[in-house]
């Protein structure tokens, strides 16, 4: 979190983390398409030729002032492939709350295990800890065939009982409630 | 006076009286290099001030890819040599450049200038803004500056409306 004083602004650093292909990207894509434009800036991707992310993509959202002081929030994915694990150390670094983003299908449990498991290692870089991280989780792709239920996903993902959003990242559903879910993480812990 | 508050380990508050003397220095800098911009941000990827013409250039987006782009030529050192000695970056292009500083360990220093403008002048009165942003930045004591003085409980509530009506819900 960053207060600038002179310019009455508060900047939140929000990290949407998560196995490759989980649909991060396609959060932040969803956001930018669908916010109204005066309330956000250009969606940055640095992308390899598959269309995978290399570093991370990047949004600012702006929110109108609040008595004189103006809501800022910096929205960051990582590069979810098991080589980028330093684009994902520089990211989290200095977060405020992060979307951990578990996909639903059945097949992929093993992957949405080893990213939480690199996450609390990244985390640990900065001695910190997903029992003392801001976080939530959202389960992606519930719309696919073979999804893992909830009741599974939440007893093999939800260990430390963190609020958690069904989503459809594709179509939207649940993308503006996990980022509103998020802030108010975030906010909880100034 | 004060500065950070580490109690709060990544909570970051500068002080006005900071701002205006960090203000000053970019200014300094920014108007004798006849540069673009220059920026004053974290390694976190905030900017906290800057200089210049800010026309057609998002600040926030271009410090958050400008700070990840140093970070990642660090672990570059860091793999090669085994630790993180890149203090300098610089990109050259075809119109503008950017060269990018560490300072103090914590923070960078971005500037965007012509081509016309000297790489080597650049270095060296950056250098010398750095040194003193550095020696301000050390010499500071620590202070308890209140986040909840920015952040109330109206706050909070007109947060969650503003995120609402933002959001359609």
């Amino acid at each position: 979190m960053h207060i600038d004083w002179k310019n009455r602004e508060i900047v939140f650093k929000i990290v949407y983390y998560g196995p490759g292909l989980g649909g991060k990207t396609t959060n932040l894509e969803y956001i930018h398409a669908k916010l109204n434009p005066s309330l956000r800036g250009d969606l940055i991707s640095f992308k390899t030729k598959e269309d995978r992310t290399l570093y991370f993509d990047f949004m600012q959202m702006d929110l109108p002032p609040i008595n004189r002081k103006k809501p800022r929030f910096h929205l960051y994915t990582i590069p979810g492939q098991v080589q980028y694990g330093y684009g994902r150390k520089l990211v989290i670094n200095g977060a405020d709350a992060l979307v951990f983003v578990a996909d639903s299908q059945k097949e992929r449990m093993d992957e949405n295990l080893a990213s939480l498991a690199d996450l609390e290692e990244k985390l640990s870089l900065y001695k910190k800890s997903l029992q003392k991280m801001p976080w939530i989780l959202q389960y992606n792709k519930r719309d696919l065939p073979h999804c893992a239920s909830i009741t599974s996903l939440q007893s093999k993902l939800n260990f430390l009982k963190v609020p958690y959003f069904e989503a459809v990242a594709t179509n939207g559903t649940g993308v503006f409630e996990t980022l509103k879910g998020v802030i108010q993480m975030a906010m909880q812990q100034v | 006076m004060v500065v950070e508050d580490r109690s709060h380990d990544n909570k970051m508050v500068f002080s006005e009286t900071t701002y205006r003397r960090i203000s000053r220095i970019l200014y300094e800098l920014n108007t004798r290099l006849k540069a673009t911009l220059t920026i004053f941000a974290d390694m976190n990827g905030y900017p906290i001030d800057y200089s210049g013409d800010t026309k057609n250039i998002n600040i926030n987006t271009l410090t958050a890819v400008a700070v990840g782009s140093f970070s990642a030529s660090n672990e570059m050192s860091r793999m090669i040599s085994g630790e993180h000695n890149f203090e300098h970056v610089l990109h050259e292009g075809t119109r503008r450049n950017v060269y990018m500083c560490n300072v103090s360990n914590d923070y960078v220093m971005v500037l965007v200038f012509g081509r016309a403008v000297p790489v080597g002048f650049v270095r060296l009165l950056t250098h010398t803004a750095v040194s003193k942003l550095s020696q301000y930045l050390d010499s500071l004591k620590m202070q308890n500056r209140n986040v909840s003085r920015f952040i109330d409980s109206h706050f909070r509530s007109q947060l969650n409306h503003e995120l609402d009506q933002a959001f359609g819900f």
